[in-house]
This record gives C-alpha cells, structure tokens and sequence, in this order.
C-alpha cells in the first residue's frame, strides 16, 4: 500500500482546500515580516503550485503527474474553486497552460557590510489571498469528498497513489457540529484506489501563542485542546512512505506513525507539511 | 528533504543571498521574470554566466538522488578526460532555511557550457565531420570506459574540434555502453551517399501504349509517346502530361525537363520550379542544388527555385 510511483499513466490527486473567512486577515510572522494568514497561505499556495508545475516539466513540456483542486471556503457558506478559469479540478498541465498573473515581492537582503537592501522579485500567482466572512468548512469537505469521490472512480486511476486532501485553517466550522465534520471526513478517508484510502490532513495555523502540535507521533501525548483533538481524530495516519521527511522535519527521535495534523501551526510549518505531503511521493 | 525547486528558484534570483561562492552570477531569466530551469527525473538545472563563462547549475531532487550523484560526481573526476565536461562539486553552495529559521545547505554540481550546442553545430558541420566526431566519442566513452546512458543531443556539446559529454546524472564508470552506442547511431547525419537511398528505383515492365518507359523513381516513371516525354505511376495512370522534348528521372521531389524554350526543373505536380528558359540545367540533386547556364554564364539556384549565386563565367 502507498507504493505506486507517480507517473503519467498513474497520476494523483492534490485537493487544497482554504480557509477565506475574516479571521484570516489575522497577522502572523512569515519570512521575517508580518502578513495575514490568508496572504501567507496564498503564498505557500502558489509555491506549491509552482513547485508541482517545475517537477512536471520536462523539455518536452509539461507532463500531467498530478491533478489538483483548489476550493476556499468563506463569506456565507460560499464554497468556491480558485484556480483560474473556475474548473474544479484539471491537470497540472492545463493549469500550466493558463496565463500566469505574476506578482512583486519585496526581500530584504543583508550586505556584506552589514546594512540592509530591498529588492523587488518577480512571483507567479493563481490563487490570491481572500479573507471574509463565516468558515463553512463542512461544505468544504463535502465537496472535496465528491471531487475524490469522482476521480477515484474513473477506471485509470484505480492503481494510482491515492489523493491527498489538505484542509488549511484557523478556526473551527461555523456550518456544522464537530460530529459532522468528523463523519465526512470518516467518508473522505474511506475513499480508495487499490494503492491505499485518500489522505486527509489538516493544517490549523495559529498566530504562535500556544504550543505547536506538527505532525504528531506516537510518542506524543493528545492534545487537550478540543479543536486540536477534533481535527486529530478527522485527520489520517500517514502511511510509512512519509516517515523520512516527516522525521526529517520533526527531528530523528521522534516515532511514527504521525498524524497528518498540525495545531497552531506557523506559516514555515504549513509550508513543510505540504511539501511533505505533495514532492516527497515519489514521481517518475 | 532536499531544497525543494522553488528554493534553488529564489536562489538565482538572489544569489548574494543564498549562494556561497556562486554569489556574483547571473541566470538566464524566462519571459515571466523568473529563472528558466531545465528539469530532468531526478536534477533541476539552470544555466547562468559568470564572469563571461556560461555554466550549467544543477540540484538534485532528492536526498538519494543526492547521495547518488556525490558518488558518481567523485569518480568522474577522477577520469578527467576531453570528452567529459568537467564537473565542479560545490559542497553546501545553497543556503536555505528550516522550520525554525536555521540555514540549511544543499550541494549543488556546476558544469562549464563551452563551445556550441549539438543543434547549432549541426547546422554549421558537413555531415561527415559530425559522423566522424560521433564516432570518436563513442570510442573514447568506450577506452574509459564509461557509459553517459542518457545520450542525446541536448547533453553533448561541441568544442573546439571534438564532441563532449554533459548532464552524466546517470553515468556510470565500466558501465554497459551499448545504449550509449544506440544512442550516437540514432544521431549520425545522413552522408551524401545516402541522399541516394531515398530515391526510390524499381524494375518497370515497358507498357506497349508507349514506345519508351524508363524506371520507377520515386513513384513516377518516365514515359515517352507521341506527344513528348512525361510521368505515369505504376498503374499507368498519366501524372504529368507528356510535353516535353527530353525528360530525367525525379530525384528528391524535382526532375530536368526540356521544352523548345529551354532546360528547367519541376516538381511532382509538373510545375516549373526553374522556368524552362535556360541553355543547360544541372541538378545536383545529393546537394539539393542546381546549376544553370544562360548565356555562357552559370548561376546556382536552390531546388526552391532560390537563386544563391549570381550569374557569372565558369571558373577554371
């Protein structure tokens, strides 16, 4: 089980989906300035989104390894796609071919001789950040279940690695009991190729102020927090194949299996879980 | 976990951030403002320039991928040889950040892009040079021995007078070579001889309707009636009406005719690509040329009908 390389014959699936309610436009630390978490997380995004694209590509163009779904919940229990174009889940290829919107960041260097430069870098964005409303993540997740549900069903992608499912957050459902969030995500989870059940991870980030729980392992006490343990039991044990990098990420003592959860999470924590959770699955 | 690409990305782009010893180059940047990379399964490249030399950077995309190229990148130094691009190890060249804010390194592999490209070469050499030089690599991989096993012409490169290597992520010292052979056979250039293995020549049975049928030559055979010289195809079936006084066989699309106006040339469908206005018509067809001569003078034109050489007296 998880052993299936990621190839053009057998893809994956990467579905992303983010939190856009108005507590987003919280303010966090990120690379050394503050910015709200929705800004942070429409960065991490949109590294992922390039990191993904860059290994698909080859001199031939790009290669469809994955297909990816991007879906914010925010506002009035408004679930929404937002990858250009509006689909709700295309290939890494289609979403490469679409016209690139490309934004400047600000980097503060350090000379040589100590004193501090800015320089403006160019960022390619397809998602930008959104933050209003209510947090109707349930829906959310309702509608992550049926895209899986729809791409595990399709007859090429029977032996494919499983889809991965990352729920990015900070707060809890305002549209639903926690019962309810953990009976979909129970659904989520059931959802199966022949290589293994669909990944669900949950990335609540925090402003830092309480302890970080980062892809807890067996070792490690459960949280106290009720939403911190809601969001544990809704999340996935990540399969053996993610050990080494959770490990490396973590330190060399601590034990699997880990959770696929973070609590409090910063913006560098979201940023590793899912690079671990996307470039550490061996593709072709 | 290795630097992810979107690191050695930032990297390029700031390199007196993030670049040891590398810290004065610059990259090649795509039309988006951002570093062009060139990605293979297991390495993400960039080309840069520094102090006026063109460079190949390259990151593994994994920790294993890592290791292994380390080991590779240690014995290929040791063989030191022409036709092996050298490569440079810049241990820890990349500095990135972990989860706690601590720097973190990645080992990068920097390869000096000298000479021409395999494509532009191409264009420039006679293909018996390139075939020779083909040959010579395939001779010096196999007296290392070493087996590149991903040739191809993006990872050779031309300099000077000899062919050499780039891009060894998957080479191996006394490794097995007949892929790489394949490979450089796969490459060789068509010579001037085998321009001729194109033309397509059959036994033809004379038909009695005509008084003369020549040999099928690229599908069309010559044929000659009452009204001229023209075309049928196997099936006897006229192509280009008979109409000519005198009439060669088709060679690379194109075929000399003679009218009461002159010499020209035409193609498959029997229009003239050379008018026929002239006194003599000689197709060199292995050199996709054509020789004419008007008025004592000669000229050369394409077998587009392009005209590459004024008309002038024939040199002695």
């Amino acid at each position: 089980m998880y052993t299936q390389s990621i190839t053009r014959s057998h893809r994956t699936a990467f579905v992303l989906l983010i939190d856009g309610s108005g507590s987003m436009a919280e303010e966090i630390a990120f690379r050394g300035i503050r910015v709200s978490k929705a800004k942070a997380v429409s960065l991490i995004t949109n590294e992922l989104i390039f990191e993904l694209i860059e290994r698909a590509r080859r001199s031939e163009g790009i290669r469809d390894y994955y297909d990816i779904a991007i879906l914010g919940y925010s506002g009035d229990d408004e679930v929404c796609s937002l990858l250009p174009g509006g689909d709700q889940m295309i290939s890494i290829a289609d979403l490469a071919a679409q016209p690139i919107t490309m934004v400047s960041r600000t980097v503060e260097l350090k000379l040589p001789d100590g004193r501090c430069a800015l320089r403006e870098v160019q960022t390619p964005q397809w998602i930008a950040p959104r933050a209003v409303g209510q947090t109707p993540m349930i829906e959310a997740m309702r509608m992550a279940r049926d895209l899986v549900a729809g791409w595990i069903a399709r007859e090429e992608h029977n032996e494919s690695f499983p889809p991965i499912v990352f729920n990015i957050t900070d707060g809890e459902a305002t549209d639903g009991t926690d019962e309810e969030l953990l009976s979909v995500a129970r659904q989520i989870r059931s959802l199966a190729t022949q290589d293994g059940n669909t990944l669900l991870v949950h990335i609540h980030i925090g402003a830092g102020d309480l302890r970080t729980l980062f892809f807890p392992g067996a070792d490690e006490p459960l949280p106290i927090n009720h939403h911190a343990r809601t969001l544990y039991e809704a999340s996935s044990e990540m399969p053996a194949c993610f050990n080494k990098a959770i490990r490396s990420a973590k330190g060399a003592g601590s034990l699997p299996p880990f959770r696929g959860m973070s609590f409090n999470a910063s913006a560098a924590d979201l940023l590793t879980m899912l690079d671990i959770g996307s470039i550490s699955v061996k593709t072709e | 976990m290795a630097a992810s690409i979107r690191q050695f990305s930032e990297a390029l782009l700031l390199p007196e951030e993030h670049l040891l010893t590398l810290h004065d180059c610059e990259v090649m940047i795509s039309l988006e403002g951002i570093p062009a990379l060139h990605r293979t399964s297991t390495m993400v490249e960039a080309e840069i320039r520094r102090n006026g030399t063109h460079y190949l950077l390259a990151m593994p995309l994994n920790e294993h991928t890592a290791i292994e190229i380390e080991q590779r990148a240690s014995a290929l130094q040791r063989l030191r040889h022409r036709a092996l691009a050298s490569l440079r190890v810049l241990p820890d060249e990349l500095r990135s950040f972990d989860l706690a804010g601590r720097p973190t390194y990645t080992t990068l592999y920097l390869q000096e892009l000298a000479g021409e490209s395999f494509e532009e070469v191409t264009e420039k050499l006679d293909p018996t040079t390139l075939n020779d030089a083909l040959e010579r690599l395939g001779n010096e991989l196999a007296a290392l021995p070493l087996a590149h096993n991903n040739l191809k012409a993006e990872n050779l490169r031309w300099r000077e007078d000899h062919l050499e290597v780039i891009r060894p992520w998957f080479a191996e010292v006394g490794g097995d070579i007949k892929r790489d052979q394949q490979a450089l056979a796969q490459l060789r250039r068509p010579t001037t001889e085998k321009l001729y293995l194109s033309d397509c020549e059959a036994d033809y049975e004379a038909s009695t309707t005509r008084d003369w049928c020549g040999h099928e030559f690229e599908g069309l055979i010559c044929f000659h009636d009452e009204a001229g010289y023209g075309y049928m195809d196997r099936d006897e079936q006229v192509v280009i009406a008979p109409q000519f006084r005198w009439a060669d066989d088709f060679h690379e699309g194109r075929a000399v005719v003679e009218c009461e106006e002159g010499m020209g040339l035409i193609n498959r469908t029997g229009d003239f690509v050379l008018p026929p206005r002239y006194e003599i018509v000689e197709y060199l067809y292995a050199e996709s040329i054509v020789r004419v001569r008007k008025e004592g003078l000669w000229a050369t034109f394409d077998i587009t009908g392009e005209q590459i050489e004024p008309f002038k007296p024939l040199e002695a």
